[in-house]
């Protein structure tokens, strides 16, 4: 079982009333909602689901998920199954990570017609 | 009887000097290759996976002509129990020189992926392919369905799948193939030396462990490291089983190229024999997700399979078309590489290494331990 670990960078944002577990993504954008990531372990070359969940005031319905290898110039050879649960969780199912090292996961969110873009750094063993 | 007692002297003095050179996060990337073998389960796409007559059933077919219309060669002909189920040809010989080197049959079961292109996402579906390829056997369905109605094997046949008679001629190539992959998954290589390091590393057993060569150890070190070797290398099987560019010319001639992974997948999304197809026996579909979810890019172009390490010195000639007759010239290619032959729009993994001779010799030392017959 690969070990693996988030980091993640702190963006200031206000508090809605959200019991998100998991890492908080990042995003460059002034006071976006907060937006969590969390998986039990990701596997090297093999399937593996992860749970985002958005927490925001209003309900987000449709979130776009990808993930790349920066130092690689590579993405994903799959394209993720998104399915929305409820209250702004989402369950993503199919991603695979080939290579061992740094991947970044990649999560946009449309609030209301405004396009937040948000990271999570996966580094890989 | 002084020479032999300096032999001794010097051995034992090797052997206390033994010690595992590996660092800490060396150790935890090196558990990563094991264990071997692995567990497996049943295809759930293959309703007679693990079925003991399927199993002895296909083993007789595999071995037999009857497979090629003509009775002209068996899949063994090619893939040769002796040599490793491949031959020592650079390109394969079917009815005309194949444009790819034979692929070794070993460690199939339970892969994501078949062949250079992956143009099948199960393994009865990639023995299926061969049966009805004009250049290998160029069996019709119809003609392979009198085939094995007149054979020999007609009674084994129908206790494993029934009445032949009532099948339809695409059934009972499904069928055969089944057999086939039933057999096929069967064929797994032993634990090597290699294995042996890495499990005793896993048991915090360092005596044992330091047996392992330095060579070999330093080998390791590169493949885990400076080399990148593990980028497509990894796991159990060595091969994170995905597709690469390499480095390695795909002109087949002047004017034609081999498609590589662009190949593959345009036959893999036209196939009615994949994981998501109706010939599959899982009702649950299991391992559909990556037929339905590949991603194409126009770097798929030339690029190939990740072939598994296991057993690697048994199988020369390398890479997807022969080109290199032995693991050193597989190892110069890397170290030597022109990145200008890489897609410029593709992934940036590979550089060149410039390797040392010492580094190079224990690279293969390295590689010699992933087999059981070195």
């Amino acid at each position: 079982m690969t070990r693996w670990a988030f980091w993640f960078l702190i963006s200031s944002g206000p508090v809605v009333a959200c019991e998100a577990v998991g890492q908080r993504a990042a995003s460059d954008v002034e006071d976006a909602p907060e937006v969590y990531v969390s998986s039990e372990v990701v596997p090297l070359a093999q399937p593996f689901s992860i749970l985002i969940e958005v927490c925001n005031e209003t309900p987000v319905s449709e979130i776009l998920v990808d993930a790349i290898m920066p130092a690689h110039q590579h993405g994903l050879n799959y394209t993720p199954k998104v399915t929305a649960l409820d209250e702004g969780k989402f369950r993503i199912d199919d991603l695979l990570f080939h290579m061992p090292g740094l991947w970044e996961l990649q999560v946009d969110v449309d609030f209301n017609g405004k396009l937040v873009s948000y990271t999570s750094e996966i580094a890989l063993r | 009887m002084r020479l032999w007692v300096s032999v001794a002297l010097v051995v034992l003095a090797s052997a206390a000097n033994a010690e595992v050179l590996l660092s800490e996060d060396e150790i935890e990337q090196t558990l990563s290759f094991g264990p071997w073998p692995p567990s497996l389960q049943p295809d759930p796409s293959n309703r007679v996976s693990n079925d003991a007559s399927a199993i002895a059933l296909g083993a007789a077919l595999f071995n037999d002509p009857l497979l090629s219309v003509d009775g002209a060669f068996a899949c063994a002909s090619c893939h040769d129990p002796e040599q490793a189920f491949t031959t020592t040809e650079a390109r394969a010989l079917g009815r005309v020189l194949l444009d790819r080197n034979t692929p070794s049959l070993r460690n199939l079961a339970g892969l994501r992926w078949y062949g250079w292109g992956g143009k099948s996402d199960n393994l009865w579906a990639a023995s299926l392919h061969p049966i009805i390829a004009d250049e290998e056997m160029a069996h019709s369905k119809e003609s392979l369905k009198a085939a094995i109605s007149d054979s020999p094997y007609i009674n084994d046949f129908e206790k494993t799948f029934g009445e032949i008679q009532k099948q339809d001629p695409e059934l009972v190539l499904v069928n055969t193939a089944k057999a086939l992959s039933a057999f096929l998954e069967t064929i797994i290589t032993e634990a090597t030396q290699f294995d042996g390091f890495r499990d005793a590393l896993e048991r915090g057993d360092f005596v044992e462990a330091a047996n392992y060569p330095e060579a070999a150890q330093r080998g390791l070190q590169l493949f885990l490291g400076r080399g990148n070797c593990v980028f497509c290398h990894n796991g159990p099987r060595f091969s994170n089983n995905e597709f690469h560019d390499a480095g390695v010319p795909y002109f087949l001639n002047e004017a034609e190229v081999d498609e590589g992974r662009f190949g593959g997948l345009n036959i893999l999304l036209s196939s009615e024999f994949t994981l998501d197809g109706d010939w599959s026996d899982d009702p649950d579909k299991q391992g559909a997700w990556a037929v339905r979810g590949v991603r194409r890019s126009h770097s798929d172009f030339g690029m190939f399979r990740t072939p598994s390490l296991r057993g690697v010195a048994e199988t020369a000639p390398y890479m997807h078309n022969g080109n290199f007759i032995d693991l050193e010239a597989v190892i110069r290619h890397y170290s030597e590489i022109d990145i200008e032959r890489l897609h410029a729009d593709g992934e940036d993994i590979l550089a060149k290494l410039s390797l040392s001779e010492q580094e190079i010799a224990d690279l293969i030392s390295f590689l010699v331990t992933l087999s059981s017959k070195p």
